[in-house]
């Protein structure tokens, strides 16, 4: 279904990918590196550090919230069945350029669920598999993680150790060590994608602490400042900004012929290309797959399953701050720096399956931050603001969800975005194992806090849509009927189509998910080159 | 994401608020013309703000941040002046300011037959702690459709129910990005370029 007149004026390319993040990003790099032409339509625009995060300036708090904001809140507009918060990022980069880097590998159990533990399904790679592919990333990056004595226990096997030293822990992190302590558990310093050397051209992190409003010093290895301007040096890479991708094109005898996508002037233009790649986040990958209907594939393309769109999962994060008598000044350094996986298991204790990682977590406690939280005003808010600015630790859990069929990724059938396209509407609701889960959780929180010694704890209620990691939309599996893509993350109804991003996950994991996304991208990146040398593309 | 408009937290008085809104709703419906009266005729510059406005700005902003033995206010960090600043730049802005002011102005008149600025701090307080009351979540017997509508209607009839929120975060953003703030809380900010080299110590 090409539209009328655009046939002529498209370009044609190797391969065309849609979502320049944590999956697109390193897929085209990849691709380049091998030889492969590539055309990137990435609906965002580019981020300059010294010119777009304005963090060395006096006001720079009350610009903060508008760094990363759409041009029109239109563009990214969305609908939900129940209270979900949604958020993202659009630009060259994706949703790393607002990421705090926390790189943790997903561990062996993840992808044998089903095995272990009853639930959800079993990957049909496992860790092994991926390994090499986690080493590749994390050298790209530079992730700075601990080893030796103060390695994490919990850890699953390296072939390599971390590529440059753990970020020293500060105040707010020995604060919370004590309570970990005391109660047995094991807070080890987290691996990041931020350098603690100069790598590969950039400077070391120099703990501003400013990671989730984008770094200006280009220390935090967001996927702009790393793959990027290595797909680019290639010279076999375009990335078009701007360009809203709004169908995948079909030819008769069933295969992806390109991609359909708006212009920033508004102009539908079109990429032909030999193999298509979606990367556009899980919810965004869904969306344009179930928008791309034909005759042959009435239900939206690669959906003989049904399942696109569907066991849209994230994390079950709760959020607790502890209040302490002492001075932690929590704005210097990383604002995640701690991790504890003594959870991460099924544990015959629990009521439920599955567990969560917590981090320590300390961002944005600057002063204009730390007095809207605070409430009140007039003296009470002065002894508030006394009481909290400087004292205050935060942690936070990367629970696992289980997916569920009905927590799902739609086309809302009356809103529209500021494209005129349909916006995703999204539902997930907690289960019985996730509830379950967000209770044990939250009286863990406290239960560490207060042995940390903090005079005042409060856990937050967890609001799904918080954890920002959104993934299964289409999962990988080894049967066409019960999975999207296959083991390649490949479309099993469509042989050149392929996806890139956390659609694929079949679990969630209890990590951040964005190093096993890159992982995973670099893997497919591989298969794809294989085929074209195969000739099969 | 982290940043939220601001919450308020005084529940406690706010069946005093509702009983003082039935009780003299009426009454400031009826006042509300002299003082919008004597605004007018000030003929402030367009954005900028009448003399007696700047006054009534002033007096508030220096209410919600006072100067008092915790340490430093508004006023020493210049948050009115940083206030006015700002209004000269949006004319959206400076409507809300200038009709929610004439209508704190005229809840003065009303209650206590002199402007908002000849007010003793303790009536000032009362007044404010009232806006801000009106404010905040309704609930009535009369269901949910009823208490957004009452909502509705508080914020419609009364701009300075709209404004004090406005303007209590635009202080909280001028106060909190002065160096006055900062040294008071003792932060060494900002975090670009130097960032810190010793995250256990202050920056020299």
């Amino acid at each position: 279904m090409t539209p009328t007149g655009t046939q002529g004026f498209g370009t044609t390319a190797d391969v065309v990918v849609v979502g320049c993040g944590a999956g697109g990003g390193v897929i085209a790099k990849e691709l380049g590196e091998a030889g492969l032409s590539v055309v990137v339509l990435e609906a965002g625009r580019r981020y300059d550090p010294e010119a777009d995060y304005p963090t060395d300036q006096r006001e720079f708090e009350a610009k903060i919230p508008h760094i990363f904001a759409p041009p029109n809140a239109r563009r990214d507009r969305y609908t939900s069945s129940g209270r979900f918060t949604y958020s993202r990022v659009k630009g060259v980069g994706g949703s790393t350029l607002h990421y705090q880097a926390v790189s943790p590998r997903m561990h062996e159990s993840d992808f044998r669920v089903r095995t272990l533990d009853g639930v959800a399904d079993d990957w049909p790679i496992t860790y092994a598999e991926l390994e090499p592919y986690y080493t590749r990333v994390e050298w790209e990056l530079g992730v700075a993680g601990p080893s030796g004595e103060h390695a994490n226990p919990f850890e699953p096997p390296r072939s390599q150790r971390y590529p440059t030293p753990a970020h020293p822990f500060d105040l707010t992190n020995l604060a919370i060590k004590r309570g970990a302590d005391r109660l047995g558990l094991h807070l080890v310093e987290v691996p990041v994608a931020i350098p603690t050397k100069n790598w590969m051209g950039r400077p070391a992190c120099l703990s501003a602490g400013t990671c989730d409003f984008g770094c200006r010093a280009r220390a935090k290895s967001s996927i702009d400042v790393t793959y990027v301007p290595k797909a680019e040096a290639t010279g076999r890479i375009e990335i078009r900004t701007l360009a809203m991708a709004r169908e995948v094109t079909v030819a008769p005898d069933g295969r992806a012929r390109g991609v359909v996508y708006i212009d920033a002037d508004g102009e539908e233009r079109y990429v032909a290309a030999r193999a298509v790649v979606l990367a556009g986040n899980a919810v965004e990958t869904p969306r344009l797959l179930l928008m791309s209907t034909s005759s042959a594939f009435p239900h939206g393309l690669a959906n003989s399953s049904g399942l696109v769109g569907r066991n849209f999962t994230e994390h079950l994060a709760v959020f607790a701050k502890g209040a302490f008598d002492e001075r932690l000044d929590p704005w210097r350094g990383m604002p995640v720096k701690g991790l504890i996986q003594d959870f991460y298991e099924t544990s015959a204790g629990n009521d439920f399956a599955r567990g969560w990682s917590l981090l320590t977590e300390s961002g944005g406690a600057w002063p204009l931050t730390t007095a809207r939280r605070a409430g009140g005003w007039g003296a009470g808010h002065k002894a508030r603001m006394l009481d909290s600015f400087a004292h205050t630790v935060g942690m936070s859990s990367v629970g696992e969800q289980l997916p569920h069929p009905e927590n799902s990724v739609r086309l809302d059938p009356f809103q529209k975005d500021s494209f005129g396209l349909p916006v995703p509407f999204l539902t997930n609701r907690q289960r019985g194992n996730d509830v379950a889960m967000i209770r044990r959780i939250s009286e863990e929180l406290k239960q560490i806090l207060d042995a940390a010694g903090a005079r005042e704890v409060v856990v937050d209620p967890s609001v799904p849509g918080m954890s920002a990691h959104y993934l299964g939309t289409c999962r990988m599996g080894q049967d066409p009927g019960s999975s999207v893509v296959d083991r390649w993350c490949k479309a099993h109804d469509v042989p050149n189509l392929f996806i890139g991003d956390g659609s694929v996950f079949v679990t969630a994991g209890a990590v951040n998910p964005a190093l096993t996304i890159s992982a995973l991208a670099t893997r497919t990146a591989g298969g794809i080159i294989e085929k074209f040398d195969a000739g099969e593309l | 994401m982290r940043f939220r408009g601001i919450r308020t937290r005084a529940d406690a008085l706010e069946p005093l608020a509702r009983a003082w809104m039935v009780a003299f709703e009426g009454g400031v419906r009826a006042a509300a013309r002299r003082p919008r009266r004597r605004l007018r005729a000030a003929t402030p510059e367009r954005g900028g703000l009448s003399p007696h406005e700047t006054a009534l700005l002033s007096t508030v902003a220096v209410l919600l941040i006072p100067t008092d033995e915790l340490g430093p206010g508004a006023a020493e960090a210049g948050v009115p002046d940083a206030l006015e600043r700002r209004l000269r730049q949006s004319s959206a802005a400076s409507t809300v300011y200038r009709s929610g002011l004439a209508n704190l102005d005229s809840m003065a008149w009303r209650r206590y037959r002199q402007s908002f600025t000849a007010l003793p701090a303790g009536a000032q307080i009362e007044l404010l702690t009232m806006v801000e009351q009106l404010a905040s979540p309704v609930t009535t017997r009369g269901g949910k459709i009823v208490d957004r509508l009452l909502r509705l209607y508080r914020f419609v009839r009364y701009p300075a129910v709209q404004f004090f929120p406005v303007l209590w975060d635009d202080v909280m953003e001028a106060f909190y990005t002065s160096p006055v703030a900062w040294r008071w809380l003792t932060y060494d900010g900002p975090p670009m370029p130097l960032g810190y080299l010793d995250v256990l110590a202050p920056r020299e």
